[in-house]
């Protein structure tokens, strides 16, 4: 049994950032699970108070049924996979997993056969005697994640360790780690800022901003029903188009467009006054010229991205952006944040690539009711109106 | 190749003329570099030569000395002085001195950079401000203590000074440790490691070039000290440093044979020197990265 507990767990330096802020999380033994979320939200203060690293202000860690709030690092019986690798750099490959071995007195025997394990498990049996400077980055990795997987602790930290390698080795890689997960059955804490790596290799994600879990689910649930609007404008690339409606007279009101209500069903009723429309890049589909009715909006083409198979296209609109901190934390690195600076709303859709200029020409889109989000603009909660949602 | 590369290129290519700016400028700044190894050459140059003189003959006669008497460095060793027997001293002297202050040094260093306390940088400037007193003023009580110990005319006095740590070196190994990789201490902490395993095993053996930097500053300082072996030891205790500077005489002490003098100093001053070169690539290494991202 290791499993973590997190109860109220706060952190705060000794300058007053708050970087954990009342988080509770309860991860089941065995489970991988990511913490994912933008720069300085806390996810990597949060794997550090959890593998002892950083004392907790407030709060308590319990792995598994242990309380190790006051405990040290090396009484956890965690092991941990830095984003630089944190190689020892006098050490041989072999040295280097053996160390922890080593410092716990394991049996000499028992070292080698561990070592040789983890060797075989991760390709590295070429490279035992070579000192981490004569490694290639993606070996450096795998050493570490070796090193890691010679201890056989309870319990597997891991920050951020593909963010040093390629955009490919980086998805060969993070195949190899989904791979041993489901061979060694540990229970995992991994943190990303990647939401392609939090949705590919968690059971679950825990999205955070500012300290605080805004919501943990499965990385299919936070794709399709967010709790909120940081989760998803965070989730998803592109992130999920937003603006700002009204809804009066059995319609919803998007600056010049209006789409009638009816096609959500009865739960339209459940709308407010005014509300904010959440709808993916993928989920619009483009309307060829003469197709009416439903729910669909025009704009000009700003710019046109082909990705090969796909094409992604901005498009202003003339209704103001949704603006708030919080989603710019969760759209930074957005390409069109950067290629658009506008005050109105920039839509994106993600098409299948006809190869078709578009810029400077109007592009008609559909929107699946059904596939739509809708937010209450105050508190920016999602307002759940689809079953199963 | 974009534009720009083309243009940096071509500049690179390029070469300015020598203009007689640029040709004054030039041999002004050669000038100076000559002047500034003559300065610092010249001494040892010129001690080397006179160590070659006719012992009889003091200090006069040409530059070059004709003919060489290597013999003085055979006299310097063995003839009027027990050379070898104060050498060992000052090897020992200089070992059971450099060796602890390197290493309690290097510890304290590792404490103010790592350890979180209250009061640390406080403790840590108290420390630099030891290095403004004056020697003389802690010298007499600490010399009536060892006479009270019966430490006088033995090293552990040395030892001791050793096991308190250099305020200069306590520095260069905060500042060192201060810029070493976290990830490491982090990376043995979770490997099982307390604060000391963590000192001995990972932050040691990854100061190459400031360990090799403290032990030739201190061994150096050590090996050449002449008022700390003249004031605490005497007869066979001694070191080369009060023997050398005493300077090789006849047997009565009237009269000084120079040459020989200078050719014990320049043996006396040859370990030294082959501790630089043995040092010197390890001095040259900066902090070590090679285990982060590459």
């Amino acid at each position: 049994m290791s499993g973590i507990v997190l109860q109220d767990v706060v952190k705060v330096f000794p300058n007053g950032v708050r970087a954990v802020d009342g988080v509770n999380l309860t991860i089941e033994d065995g489970e991988f699970v990511v913490l994912v979320g933008p720069s300085g939200c806390g996810k990597t203060t949060l794997l550090r108070c959890i593998g002892g690293l950083e004392d907790v202000t407030d709060g308590a860690v319990f792995i598994g049924d242990r309380d190790v709030t006051d405990v040290s690092p090396k009484d956890r019986d965690i092991a941990m996979v830095f984003q630089n690798y944190a190689l020892y750099p006098h050490m041989s490959v072999r040295n280097n997993i053996a160390f922890g071995l080593k410092v716990r007195r394991t049996p000499r025997q028992e070292i080698g056969a561990r070592i040789a394990n983890a060797a075989r498990l991760l390709g590295l049996e070429e490279l035992l005697d070579r000192r981490p400077l004569a490694l290639s980055g993606g070996q450096r990795q795998r050493v570490a994640m070796g090193r890691a997987i010679a201890r056989r602790p309870a319990v597997y930290l891991m920050d951020e360790p593909l963010s040093n390698l390629d955009a490919k080795l980086r998805v060969r890689v993070r195949a190899d780690l989904a791979q041993l997960h489901a061979q060694l059955g540990v229970t995992t804490v991994y943190v990303t800022h990647d939401q392609v790596e939090a949705m590919t290799l968690g059971q679950r994600a825990a999205v955070m901003n500012k300290g605080q879990i805004q919501q943990v689910d499965t990385p299919q649930r936070l794709y399709w029903s967010p709790a909120n609007l940081f989760v998803a404008a965070f989730i998803g690339s592109p992130s999920m188009n937003l603006a700002e409606g009204k809804v009066a007279g059995g319609a919803l009101r998007l600056g010049d467009f209006s789409f009638p209500l009816s096609e959500l069903g009865p739960d339209a009723r459940r709308l407010p006054s005014s509300v904010i429309l959440g709808v993916r890049p993928e989920h619009l589909t483009e309307l060829t010229n003469g197709a009416s009715g439903g729910w669909a909006i025009e704009g000009d083409v700003a710019v046109q991205e082909n990705l090969g198979a796909e094409e992604l296209v901005f498009f202003p609109l003339e209704i103001a952006a949704v603006e708030s901190d919080d989603l710019v934390r969760a759209q930074s690195g957005e390409e069109h944040a950067a290629l658009l600076a506008d005050e109105r709303a920039i839509f994106t859709a993600r098409l299948v690539a006809t190869g078709t200029p578009r810029e400077r020409r109007t592009i008609k889109v559909g929107l699946d009711p059904r596939l739509c989000h809708f937010f209450d603009p105050e508190t920016g909660e999602a307002i759940a109106l689809h079953a199963g949602a | 190749m974009s534009s720009l590369a083309l243009l940096h290129r071509r500049r690179a290519g390029r070469r300015r003329p020598w203009t007689l700016r640029r040709t004054s400028g030039r041999v002004a700044i050669y000038a100076l570099l000559l002047f500034l190894v003559v300065v610092f050459i010249a001494p040892i140059a010129w001690g080397v030569l006179e160590s070659l003189r006719d012992p009889n003959a003091g200090l006069l006669g040409s530059l070059i000395p004709h003919p060489l008497h290597w013999s003085n460095y055979r006299l310097a060793w063995s003839g009027l002085l027990p050379f070898a027997h104060y050498l060992k001293n000052t090897v020992v002297l200089s070992i059971i001195y450099t060796v602890p202050v390197v290493f309690t040094s290097a510890l304290a260093g590792y404490g103010f950079a790592r350890h979180r306390a209250r009061g640390r940088n406080v403790l840590f400037m108290c420390v630099l401000a030891t290095t403004l007193v004056p020697f003389v003023i802690t010298f007499i009580p600490q010399f009536v203590v060892f006479a009270h110990v019966h430490m006088v005319n033995t090293y552990w006095p040395w030892f001791l000074w050793g096991l308190g740590g250099v305020p200069f070196l306590i520095f260069l190994f905060r500042q060192f440790y201060a810029n070493f990789p976290s990830e490491l201490h982090d990376a043995a902490a979770i490997d099982g490691c307390g604060s000391l395993r963590i000192f001995l095993w990972i932050y040691l053996p990854n100061s190459g070039a400031v360990l090799a930097a403290g032990t030739i500053v201190m061994f150096t300082w050590v090996w050449g000290d002449y008022i700390f072996p003249a004031l605490l030891l005497y007869d066979n205790q001694t070191t080369l440093g009060p023997k050398i500077a005493g300077g090789y005489t006849n047997a009565t002490g009237s009269f000084a044979y120079i040459p020989v003098t200078l050719a014990g100093a320049m043996l006396f001053t040859l370990p030294v020197v082959l501790l630089f070169f043995a040092l010197q690539k390890k001095l040259a290494r900066g902090i070590v990265t090679t285990g982060l991202k590459g």
